[in-house]
């Protein structure tokens, strides 16, 4: 437990030591800001839905595979998972504090929208906050189930920009399910396409304001699958 | 202390370490020795459980390196070949998070700054571990082994890329390890393993050469090594025939090696031998036979059971 914090700790703090860290952050505050300004403030149409649509289809995409792409190939690269992989500590703790400090970097980068949710409940007659909160949970699930797939991907390599740009492809890939998912019509390929619905369940469920508990047990699974996958394939190569 | 026993490491067809088996003693600092890609650093990550063994055991303390990791990798420390460092920290974020990582019952503060005081990283510590020189990025990594206090060091090439100062000054420290760690490590530098190891280990394509004293290694004392000038067997005739010469060969190289029998000086009565024959004697000195004479000898013989039997007694 402690050694995770520890990792934790200091994968925030190396992701904050480079300008880099910040100039994602930034980048990300710009663009969606852009979006809350032209859709909310401009067009008069308070909803809060329309922005974290608009962040899940162009922004985290290419977010997560930014936030993931050093977490485990860096490690291999610089040869520092020697220290990682004998010390006394479990391959799952290392994973999961990894993973914990994608989560929070990923929280820290996604929290303008709070700020959005303020700006907002100034002008709307409704009340806005759980629209907001649903939204944000959904988004941070989804967040979280492509943060594991990517990490999967970084632990498979020790170049951290295949590991980003693969991650990429994965995540578009993922993304593209969701529109054919509709138009499949062989009863397998629904079924593969329920598989990995994870902007599926976004949009059709956190995004329209629906708390839906099946939906957080899928990501919650999804996600454990995928650590778990990366947690595989760490161990193999020490038998490789 | 460590327990090695068949330890086998197979990547495909190529055999990396072929059926090592050793024991390693308490407080003993022991000298890995072996040409290049020998199978030196693939030994260590097996024992320090980054590897897993194909077949054979390692036992630290104990512990199985594979079944029972966490309290096997608790007793040890390793400086791998490439310190693992994240240059984009401070030396001292860096040895802190080393702390934590390795859950080190210790004061942090306390503990940290007095391991740093140990390897002469106290005035470095708020500095880029990647701007920092090589030597220091060395100690950092020592620094990193040692957080903890494990009562087992394990260094692969703790020397390699260092000026000739600093290596001087690592040396000393590792000898003075030794006297509170079980040390092994790892280096193609001989006059290194002469210098600082108790217990010298040869290895040689995956396969255990030599084990013994660095010592017993390096031939018996009072041999002497001359530079005659004369046709090489009219000079090891006249050689042979002095008192006191157990035997004399030539060393390969243009010189003559003399081994006297057990106490006897022959220093005097070869010059004057040579002296008669008119055959000049320009050179004579002590030859304790290097290791280095020792390790290409055996890395020839592709292993001496002799020397192996010397250690182990």
């Amino acid at each position: 437990m402690r050694a995770m914090i520890e990792i934790l700790k200091k994968e925030v703090r190396q992701f904050f030591t480079t300008p880099m860290g910040y100039i994602i952050c930034a980048v990300y505050a710009g663009l969606s800001s852009l979006y809350f300004y032209a859709a909310n403030l401009n067009g008069m149409l308070v909803s809060l839905s329309y922005d974290f649509q608009f962040q899940a289809t162009w922004l985290l995409v290419f977010l997560m595979p930014l936030l993931t792409m050093r977490l485990l190939a860096e490690e291999r690269r610089m040869k520092t998972d020697q220290l990682l992989l004998t010390a006394p500590v479990t391959v799952g703790a290392v994973v999961l504090g990894k993973f914990l400090a994608s989560m929070v970097i990923f929280f820290l980068c996604t929290s303008v929208n709070l700020l959005f949710c303020l700006v907002a409940s100034l002008y709307s007659q409704q009340p806005l906050l759980g629209e907001f909160i649903c939204c944000y949970t959904g988004f941070l699930l989804l967040g979280a189930s492509l943060t594991a797939v990517d990490m999967l991907l970084s632990a498979l390599t020790e170049n951290p920009f295949v590991a980003a740009f693969s991650a990429i492809g994965v995540n578009v890939l993922l993304m593209v399910t969701r529109s054919l998912a509709s138009s499949i019509r062989l009863e397998a390929g629904r079924f593969l396409m329920e598989l990995v619905s994870v902007f599926t369940r976004f949009f059709n469920d956190f995004a329209r304001g629906i708390f839906s508990i099946p939906s957080l047990f899928y990501y919650l699974s999804f996600s454990a699958l995928f650590l778990f996958l990366t947690v595989l394939a760490v161990e193999k190569r020490r038998w490789g | 202390m460590i327990e090695i026993k068949n330890l086998t490491k197979k990547y495909g067809n190529h055999t990396a370490v072929d059926n090592i088996s050793m024991e390693i003693h308490d407080n003993e600092v022991l000298g890995f020795l072996g040409p290049n890609g020998a199978g030196k650093s693939t030994t260590m990550n097996m024992i320090t459980g980054f590897l897993s063994a194909t077949s054979g055991t390692v036992l630290v303390g104990g512990a199985d390196i594979l079944s029972d990791p966490l309290r096997a990798r608790r007793q040890i420390g390793y400086l791998p070949e490439i310190p693992p460092l994240y240059k984009d920290l401070t030396a001292w974020e860096y040895l802190s998070f080393v702390h934590g990582l390795k859950r080190c019952p210790q004061n942090k503060k306390t503990h940290v700054q007095e391991i740093a005081q140990r390897v002469g990283i106290s005035n470095i510590l708020h500095r880029l571990i990647g701007n920092l020189s090589k030597g220091y990025q060395q100690r950092v990594g020592l620094a990193q082994a040692l957080l903890g206090d494990p009562p087992i060091l394990i260094l692969d090439e703790p020397t390699v890329g260092l000026d000739p100062a600093q290596i001087v000054e690592i040396r000393d420290l590792i000898r003075e390890l030794g006297q509170r760690h079980t040390v092994i490590l790892s280096t193609h530098i001989l006059p290194e393993a002469q210098l600082v190891c108790s217990r010298v280990v040869m290895i040689q394509n995956g396969r255990l050469a030599a084990d013994g004293p660095a010592e017993s290694l390096t031939g018996s004392p009072g041999r002497l090594c001359a530079e005659i000038r004369g046709a090489p067997e009219q000079v090891l005739s006249l050689l042979r025939a002095v008192r006191g010469v157990s035997d004399a060969w030539e060393d390969g190289e243009g010189r003559f090696l003399i081994q006297p029998e057990e106490g006897e000086d022959v220093r005097e009565a070869v010059f004057y031998a040579l002296a008669e024959a008119r055959t000049p004697l320009v050179g004579l000195r002590d030859s304790q036979g290097t290791l280095e004479q020792a390790f290409l000898q055996i890395m020839t013989k592709g292993g001496s059971a002799e020397a192996g039997d010397a250690g182990h007694d």
